[in-house]
């Protein structure tokens, strides 16, 4: 071999190196060919939302209820907002600081408390032990003629799920293979501790990713930490979650350079074969939840019903607020359900609620009569059709949810206002506390708009609801504030007068007013906006007091929930600038600053070939990767369970940042301000379709690219930008798109 | 390079599109027409219609392009190789008509039935006979109303045992707290062997009233187990011992070096039947570990009356010499015509010591209790497994015998070495035994021999404490199947009686994974 001829295969295996570097968001497939996943993010300046105090986590533990219902409140603050607030025509054109926060950090904090929680960390039962998996096993079972001719007469859950199951959503997704190590959960624990056991797997796999992104061994929890008592709530926002991110992963189908002309769902690979697996999880926790987890009142013993025929006049079963599962321990493999008992047999409005808006939402996700993409997603010949779920289950979803408006009517129900508990002996309480009665009055919003009713049913629904917004409307003080209980029906206030029950004052009467168009319920909701921003809100801190005149401010994950939440409906109601600013300023200051996102992954901010090199927090948000959090082997990216500031502690700091954005003028200026996020730099595309090699953007003119631009795709999640960018504007930036062309 | 070549196809096809499909004459078949008269509904189904060979073509539009089914069409097998469709040789026009109406089929268009009734108060029922909450594929609607789900579950669970219950984390020969999931079966076969047992092992001489100058105990178990795994984390354990020992020895009783005996027996023979049932009362899933307590019984079907070998000879003065020692009455006085050859030691009818008995006579049992901790490979000692236990005997007297209760105290570490395919194990047993007793007299040749014999109390033979460690291999060739072959060193000597200073073990298990008690299969 002459010197040139090996110079060549040199440059060839540099080349090939940089190329498997840079080619960070794809997998190979054995063959070669690659497969788009999912695209990392680089951190924006956000030290102009930051006061400069910072807190600290106290309490390092996940919460399975308080930080999912955070993780589902964030999600709706993240990209949602975001489109909603091109819809509503907000001023965000341009605004690059609230396009990364709502696209990158809260979508991906949203989406890293699901990962880690319900497919790496192990914290409860797997859908392998599941009922959807158990049936389709049984089923083949029966099926296996020859096998059973030999004696064999069992198909494992086991065979299943890795041979059928996510076989199919392997080739509906694109995705060259599946996450070895991940545990699909269908029941969550109550609780655990996050902290990681052993060293993060950052080393490069074959394919370029870090190999704990392919292989989660490295990412457990550990299994003697966990509180392995099962909590409705929990196990309701958990469900919402995985229906939320499902809806989103599968909203769009996307296709693959080297698989021409073969559509898969999902924005891209990896997205196709997560939603598809959180179908999964969602019906298998569906499924057992109704198949074992109704209390019989009588007997205090679990059992199931049969949600079609569940009938407000039939026996009372519902769900208890917790549940005590007897566990079988498999070593590597998931734990194991033996048996279930009632641990708490008292019935809890936010339970209840939960699980009403969670199933809601699933109905919702796979409705026949609705057209979108997600009837795809189910099918009458799973998966022959193409599908990765069975149609059928819309009958379950639909009947769990018509299950849980009975039953908060038959047992939360007092003088026609809802209490927050039902016990068996007593009945129903006497007291509401306003968390619970606003998440009941967000989900029965959820039911009335999405459910598709009988007309006489959507009345006593839509009834219901009203009682409750008029219940509020009537408890208030003369300043519009709220305390954190009342009692029912007589109003009399219990408790203290904290930002958290104004925030979830204000998201409840806002879903009642979407709903009634009762102007009354929006005039009560901004006096309480009012009051809650003028007497909690700390100029200097940019954060909300708990209580009025109390500089320690100490929040839970439900307590930046509800103010996120407020914030966001009051916004995209006013369409208050100074609020949008705050929501941005609250934003990092409670979930950035605050110790709350206690780590985080590559794909907001933090390099992977920094921390390899042993540089943690990269992109210097103070929030560090994974390995470098708290603990010997770090933490896991989810939300601790409390923090705490001390506002005194800022006194005497003033915190004075002039941002001057300079108003972008070329095209692609334009596009790095509103576009990049989703699209990808330079049009490579992310969790938006790629802009160059497309086929609209390159083949068609500039009309339809500028047409596309001004009304959006909502339904697949692109804003509609008219309005929001001027026409020169939108001209100039379709014409850099346009000029990216076809590489 | 590539990416043009599909936009060409892509323009191609749509111009073949915009030329034959939709300006098609009115003689041609539609496409609609062509997917039946190809015999493309041979094996493929639309809205329910045709063959199910093929993948349902509902949402075909919604799956491929136009440019790609139209290339699939012409040649599937070089799309992809291996394809089990065949090529239907179209024209192009055809093929164009074909896949104008494919690219129509998309998610939304399901199959309509007339059977439109009102099946909840809530909502109008779905126009489709699927979501029928009374047609038979929403038979999963019904689950868990009528049995407990859960209860029908567990008694599937062992149909899953070759995944669930690892064998790799099972102790070799200790026990664990590891239960069979309802309906399970399993069967096991061990052959313990012990080393020859020689005068170096036999402690305590002094005690027991008489030095072996030579001795040699052979023995070895063959156990014969069966498993069968209960509800409510209960396993029942039936244990048949078959075992065989023989003794020849001899030795100087009292320490009369002029005096030797000779006595020699041997005996193989069922031992007796222990029935054992376990019950994990919590398991690792809840808590930090496992723990599960048991109880036996010892049913008295084995023999405690086998004998020397009723020619002992004893050589007092290098004379060999036939019945020697006669049986004595309770005041020491030799029983007339007594002086057979038996040797007396342990009983006036000459019978083994206890150890060596394969039964008790009687009934016996234990009672114990064991934990078990896993470890995940994250844990600081890689994945592995951590058992200890206890088990105490409970052994009565029978016939003058009393063998003595016995305690047995052990740890195991299971370490899986390659895969999920062989473990080590490192085990310690600490077993304690009280004295054994036996009841009466024994005569004790005295200098000189023509003198009356001596009588004293008969003494133990065995007791104290034992302590064993062992190291096995476990191998697992498939995880129903089990081979474990383990080597036991003594590393402390009881005090009194005879200790084999090295045990070998071998075992076959097999478990049966299929269902005793399968609930909920349907039909």
């Amino acid at each position: 071999m002459n010197y040139r001829s090996g110079l060549t295969v040199l440059l060839l295996l540099v080349l090939g190196w940089i190329d498997s570097v840079s080619a960070f968001d794809y997998v190979s497939r054995p063959d070669g060919r690659r497969v788009r996943v999912v695209q990392t993010n680089e951190q924006v300046d956000l030290s102009s939302l930051r006061s400069g105090v910072t807190g600290v986590a106290v309490d390092r533990r996940f919460n399975t209820n308080e930080a999912m219902y955070l993780a589902n409140e964030i999600y709706l603050s993240g990209t949602e907002f975001f489109l909603r607030a091109s819809e509503k025509q907000l001023p965000i054109a341009h605004d690059l600081q609230f396009s990364f926060l709502t696209n990158v950090e809260a979508y991906w904090y949203s989406r890293y408390n699901l990962m880690s929680a319900t497919a790496r960390g192990r914290m409860g039962i797997g859908v392998i032990h599941g009922p959807y998996v158990d049936l389709r096993a049984r089923a083949a079972t029966r099926h296996n003629v020859f096998g059973r001719n030999r004696g064999e007469l069992a198909v494992s859950n086991k065979d299943i799920l890795l041979t059928d199951v996510i076989t199919s959503y392997l080739s509906r997704s694109g995705m060259p293979q599946k996450f070895e190590n991940s545990v699909p959960l269908m029941v969550e624990f109550r609780a655990a501790d996050p902290h990681l056991v052993r060293p993060v797997d950052i080393a490069a796999a074959a394919n370029g990713r870090p190999n704990y992104l392919i292989d989660f061994e490295s990412l457990r929890w550990g299994h003697g930490r966990m509180d392995k008592t099962i909590d409705m709530g929990g196990v309701a926002q958990a469900m919402l979650k995985k229906v939320l991110w499902a809806k989103f992963f599968l909203r769009r189908n996307h296709m693959d350079d080297d698989f021409p002309g073969e559509i898969f769902l999902g924005n891209n690979a990896e997205d196709g074969l997560r939603g598809s697996i959180l179908t999964l999880e969602a019906v298998s926790s569906m499924l057992l939840g109704k198949a074992a987890f109704f209390n019989d009142p009588e007997t205090n013993k679990l059992t199931g019903i049969d949600p079609t025929r569940y009938q407000s006049d039939s026996t009372l079963r519902y769900l208890p607020h917790e549940i005590k599962p007897t566990l079988i321990y498999m070593s590597d493999l998931p734990v194991r359900q033996y048996d279930f008992k009632v641990k708490d047999s008292s019935s809890h409005l936010w339970d209840q609620a939960s699980w009403l808006w969670a199933t809601t939402e699933f109905f919702d996700f796979s409705n026949p009569r609705k057209q979108d993409n997600w009837n795809q997603v189910f099918g009458y010949q799973t998966p022959y059709d193409g599908s990765v779920m069975e149609q059928k289950y819309a009958l379950l979803a639909q009947g769990l949810a018509n299950t849980m408006f009975v039953n908060i009517e038959k047992m939360h129900s007092v003088a026609g206002v809802l209490v927050s508990e039902w016990t068996p002996k007593g009945g129903s309480g006497s007291r509401v506390s306003l968390t619970d009665l606003s998440t009941a009055v967000v989900a029965l919003a959820n039911y009335v708009k999405t459910m598709d009713l009988d007309p006489s049913i959507q009345q006593r629904a839509e009834a219901l609801l009203r009682r409750q917004a008029d219940f509020l409307v009537r408890v208030a003080a003369d300043d519009g504030s709220y305390v954190q209980q009342y009692e029912v029906p007589n109003a009399t206030p219990h408790g203290h007068r904290d930002m958290t029950s104004q925030a979830f004052a204000i998201r409840a009467l806002l879903a009642a007013f979407e709903i009634s168009h009762d102007t009354a319920y929006l005039e009560a909701a901004r006096k309480t906006s009012k009051v809650w921003n003028s007497d909690f809100w700390d100029k200097n801190t940019w954060l909300y007091r708990n209580k009025a005149a109390d500089s320690h401010v100490s929040y839970t994950p439900t307590d930046v929930a509800a103010a996120l939440a407020a914030l966001r409906e009051i916004i995209l109601i006013d369409g208050d600038i100074e609020l949008l600013d705050r929501f941005k300023k609250f934003f990092v200051q409670s979930v950035d600053a605050s110790g709350l996102m206690q780590a985080e992954d590559i794909y907001t901010g933090e390099s992977i070939e920094q921390v390899r090199a042993g540089n943690m927090d990269s992109d210097g948000d103070g929030i560090p990767f994974m390995s470098g959090g708290d603990g010997r082997y770090g933490i896991d990216t989810v939300f601790a369970s409390r923090v705490e500031f001390d506002l005194d502690q800022a006194r005497g700091r003033s915190k004075n940042v002039q941002v001057i954005t300079q108003r972008p003028t070329t095209g692609e200026q334009i596009y790095v301000a509103n576009c990049a996020v989703c699209h990808g730099s330079k049009g490579v595309g992310n969790e938006g379709p790629r802009l160059v090699n497309n086929s609209l953007v390159q083949l068609t003119g500039p009309e339809a690219v500028i047409q596309t631009v001004k009304s959006g795709r909502i339904s697949v999640g692109m804003p509609a930008w008219e309005n929001v960018l001027s026409e020169e504007e939108i001209a100039a930036v379709v014409d850099y798109i346009r000029s990216l062309g076809a590489k | 390079m590539k990416v043009r070549y599909n936009f060409l196809i892509g323009l191609i096809a749509l111009i073949v599109l915009l030329q034959f499909g939709v300006i098609a004459e009115a003689s041609e078949l539609s496409g609609q027409e062509l997917f039946v008269s190809k015999a493309c509904n041979s094996c493929h189904s639309i809205n329910g219609q045709g063959g199910q060979a093929g993948p349902s073509l509902d949402t075909v539009g919604d799956r491929y392009t136009a440019a790609w089914l139209y290339t699939w069409l012409r040649d599937p097998e070089a799309v992809k190789p291996g394809t089990q469709m065949p090529n239907m040789h179209l024209t192009d026009d055809e093929r164009a008509r074909l896949v104008f109406f494919l690219e129509s089929k998309r998610a939304g268009e399901r199959p309509v039935t007339t059977n439109n009734q009102i099946v909840s108060e809530f909502t109008p029922a779905f126009a489709t006979p699927e979501l029928n909450p009374d047609s038979p594929e929403n038979e999963f609607l019904r689950l868990g109303t009528e049995d407990s789900y859960v209860d029908e579950q567990r008694f599937n669970l062992q149909d899953q045992i070759q995944s669930f219950i690892p064998p790799l984390y099972e102790p070799a020969f200790t026990q664990s707290a590891f239960v069979l999931p309802p309906g399970a079966m399993r069967s096991s076969m061990s052959f313990r062997e012990l080393k020859t047992i020689d005068e170096g092992d036999v402690a305590g001489q002094d005690q027991i009233g008489a030095r072996f100058v030579d001795f040699e105990l052979e023995r070895n178990f063959v156990d014969l187990d069966f498993f069968l795994g209960l509800n409510n984390n209960y396993t029942l354990r039936v244990n048949v011992p078959f075992i065989s020992s023989s003794v020849h020895q001899q030795l100087n009783p009292g320490f009369l070096d002029p005096v030797s005996v000779f006595p020699s027996g041997s005996t193989s023979e069922f031992g007796d039947v222990q029935v054992f049932l376990k019950k994990k009362f919590f398991d690792q899933g809840n808590h930090h570990f496992s723990f599960a307590g048991v109880a036996a019984l010892r049913l008295p079907n084995g023999s405690n009356s086998e004998r020397f070998n009723p020619r002992t000879t004893v050589n007092i003065n290098g004379m060999n010499m036939l019945l020697p020692l006669p049986a004595v009455d309770s005041n020491g006085m030799p029983i007339a015509g007594s002086a057979d050859g038996t040797f007396r030691r342990f009983s006036d009818d000459g019978r083994l010591p206890a150890p060596l008995q394969p039964g008790l006579g009687t009934l016996g049992g234990s009672l114990g209790m064991f934990a078990t901790r896993v470890f995940e490979g994250n844990s600081f000692m890689g994945r592995g497994s951590v058992h200890m236990g206890g088990l105490y005997e409970f052994r009565p007297a029978d016939k003058g015998v009393d063998p003595g209760d016995k305690v047995t105290v052990f740890a195991s570490l299971v370490k899986p070495l390659i895969g999920d395919r062989l473990s080590v194990d490192f085990s310690y047993v600490y077993s304690d035994q009280q004295k054994d007793s036996y009841a009466g007299l024994m005569a004790v040749p005295t200098m000189p021999p023509m003198m009356p014999p001596m009588t004293v109390n008969r003494p133990s033979f065995s007791g104290g404490a034992t302590q064993l460690a062992g190291v096995s291999l476990i191998a697992i060739p498939n995880p129903l199947f089990r081979l474990t072959l383990s080597a036991l060193f003594r590393v402390g000597k009881p005090d009194l009686g005879p200790s084999p200073s090295s045990v070998i073990r071998l075992n076959f298990q097999y478990t049966f994974a299929s269902g005793l008690y399968r609930k909920g299969e349907g039909s």
